[in-house]
């Protein structure tokens, strides 16, 4: 935890910096009139300083013993979770909603066990069918239909 | 007389059919996150907030407002039957509820919670009632040296109670600050840290960012884990408590009502820390405090009380001073912003029948939970065992279609999925997602008011000291962070899960 936590104090500081730096090209103006990068940069140099004292905390540390960050988790998962949004996030303007979520269901309901392929479109089908009625039809959601016009 | 004309003008709103659906809607739904160890009312407020859009502001705020003083009654159905808090509220009812089950009383344990939060909701309503005008009246003088104060205070108590380090909590604070700064200056118009991209010129949206760093995040969390967990094999009967029961549950039920309320109208405080405070107070006057833990009704009495008061006082300083007291409330400001309704002394003025439609449904909402609960535990404890495997899929695509539904863009998917990662690793990092939401949401106003103090002041920052009621407040604010030097005061602090 403790290198993570460095590395963690770093990214602060170097946010801390560009935030500085993004607020000095602003203006930051003088107290009686305040410009748009007064507040920024206030807030930028305060947490500069408040990096640097939790990094120097967590460098002068005695205790702990060295655990990863992630441990023995699952973490495969999650990276399938995230990779899965992502994914969907790309596709959907041009699969349309129908399409895209189908496949984005049948990739999240086998993310723990592979399951029968029917009853995996199954699952899929039936939430793209409630959903589709609740958001489009009743909630007026407009999706996307993308390149196959489908929804 | 002039209250009582609100109160029915309140009631006429609320009872609207498709207020009262609403509000129906929302307990219900918050009864079932409740219920649901894995998501909360943050998450669900959060993924449900694109949805509200597309109805009528007063329905919407009724139904996210039941959506959280119900997630309280659910809650401790798990803490009772499972011994695993369905929210971070009813951690503490696990000690005596379990027990209890344990020992054949959970009809007894799952009807003094529900009973007793009934009576604390119902009490710190009529509170919130009464106190509503008073603090609007009070707020109406504010300036914007004691706005800007009020929101140092509120973000001061907030980063004080975290768990675990203040500092980080701080830094998360900071983080939220500098997020608002993305996007157009509303005093100048020029545009700040945007990089060029036109879909920052308007900053990032409230929706996708707390449905990345609380809904998102937890399912990265939970997929982790391998989740079985087992109801607790008991028949649910004599949901009534007996005559002894309520002799002992009377106290605590009052001592925490009326703790909850006014913990829940601190800033920063909340429910978490009101279950805490009500269940330890029980056991320092106990005549019998060795018998904490073994299934004593006061454990699970005492804190179930204080939550639901809690959750309900908490609308009052959202609702008459704007200022939103912990992170569900500062989602709710957001959600009233959304629907163009500015959160503060005005609204009871500019929208009455907003403002009292709102209370009153609450006291409606009440009363529809204690039939909810009490009738459907059997039904509630089928819920929980709906496999994780399979509900995440369909929260993933709540979160989704919430975020696409924003501004019809997947881009907005994407921000989501940035800040789930980052909330993922904000929490393995030990750092806390409240105190940036609260940052994130009180921001604008924060900067808006600090710039108009300092033109208003020729740049003098003692206009902050000068005038009472901002020294006051800022006095109050200086004391609780020197009071965080102190380590002995800060360890005494309860150690649960974030303020959500």
């Amino acid at each position: 935890m403790r290198r993570a936590e460095q590395i963690t104090c770093l990214f602060w500081l170097v946010l801390a910096a560009a935030v500085c730096a993004g607020s000095l090209r602003l203006n930051v103006g003088t107290p009686s009139e305040p410009g748009s990068g007064f507040l920024p940069f206030g807030t930028g140099f305060l947490l500069g300083i408040l990096a640097l004292v939790h990094l120097a905390q967590v460098t002068f540390r005695k205790d702990e013993k060295e655990e990863p960050l992630l441990g023995e988790v699952r973490w495969k998962r999650g990276a399938c979770v995230v990779a899965a949004l992502l994914i969907y996030a790309l596709l959907l303007p041009r699969l349309g909603y129908i399409i895209t979520t189908f496949l984005f269901m049948a990739v999240l309901f086998s993310v723990y066990e592979r399951r029968k392929w029917w009853m995996v479109g199954g699952a899929s089908l039936l939430v793209i069918a409630v959903t589709y009625l609740v958001f489009h039809h009743w909630l007026k959601v407009q999706f996307p239909v993308g390149v196959f016009r489908i929804g | 007389m002039e209250l009582l004309n609100f109160i029915l003008l309140g009631f006429q709103s609320a009872l609207q059919p498709i207020n009262l659906f609403y509000c129906f809607l929302g307990v219900l739904l918050g009864t079932l996150i409740g219920v649901l160890p894995g998501i909360g009312p943050v998450a669900t407020i959060s993924i449900l907030l694109p949805i509200t859009f597309k109805i009528p502001a007063i329905s919407a705020i009724i139904m996210l407002a039941g959506i959280y003083y119900g997630a309280q009654y659910g809650g401790s159905t798990t803490s009772i039957l499972l011994n695993i808090p369905g929210e971070a509220t009813t951690v503490i009812t696990c000690l005596d509820g379990y027990q209890m089950a344990k020992q054949g009383r959970a009809g007894p344990a799952l009807g003094i919670a529900a009973i007793g939060s009934f009576i604390a909701g119902t009490v710190s309503l009529l509170g919130l009632t009464f106190l509503a005008v008073p603090f609007s009246e009070v707020a109406v003088v504010f300036g914007p040296p004691e706005y800007f104060s009020l929101m140092i205070l509120a973000l001061v108590i907030l980063t004080y109670l975290a768990q675990g380090s203040m500092l980080k909590a701080v830094l998360m604070a900071l983080l939220g600050l500098i997020l608002t700064y993305v996007g157009t200056d509303n005093i100048t118009g020029s545009q700040r840290f945007t990089f060029g991209f036109v879909e920052l010129s308007d900053g990032f949206d409230l929706v996708p960012l707390v449905m990345g760093l609380f809904g998102i995040s937890e399912v990265l969390l939970n997929v982790e884990q391998a989740i079985g967990q087992e109801v607790l094999k008991t028949r649910i009967q004599n949901l009534l408590p007996t005559r002894q029961d309520w002799a002992k549950a009377a106290g605590p039920i009052l001592r925490g009502t009326v703790l909850g309320f006014f913990l829940g109208i601190l800033p920063g405080a909340g429910p978490v820390i009101s279950s805490f405070v009500a269940y330890t107070v029980e056991k320092r006057i106990s005549r019998y405090p060795e018998k904490f833990g073994t299934g004593v009704i006061e454990g699970v009495a005492a804190p179930e009380s204080a939550n639901n008061a809690s959750a309900q006082g908490a609308f009052i300083p959202l609702l008459t001073l704007g200022v939103p007291p912990n992170v569900t409330m500062a989602i709710l400001f957001g959600a009233l912003m959304i629907h163009g309704l500015a959160p503060g002394p005005l609204l009871m003025k500019d929208h009455p029948d907003f403002f009292w439609g709102v209370v009153t449904s609450m006291y409606l909402g009440n009363f529809m939970l204690v039939f909810l609960n009490l009738p459907l535990i059997p039904l509630w404890v089928k819920v929980l065992k709906i496999p994780y495997p399979i509900l995440f899929p369909l929260i993933v695509l709540f979160c989704v279609v919430g975020a696409y539904s924003l501004n019809n863009s997947a881009s907005d998917i994407l921000v989501m999925t940035g800040f789930g990662i980052a909330g993922y690793l904000m929490k393995k990092l030990k750092y806390e997602g409240a105190p940036l939401v609260m940052a994130f949401v009180l921001g604008p106003m924060l900067e808006l008011n600090l710039r108009r103090s300092l033109i208003v002041s020729d740049g003098s920052f003692t206009i902050f000291f000068t005038r009472p009621i901002s020294a006051a407040i800022l006095i109050i604010a200086l004391v609780i962070l020197s009071l965080s030097f102190l380590p002995k005061l800060r360890r005494k602090k309860p150690d649960v899960e974030e303020t959500i």
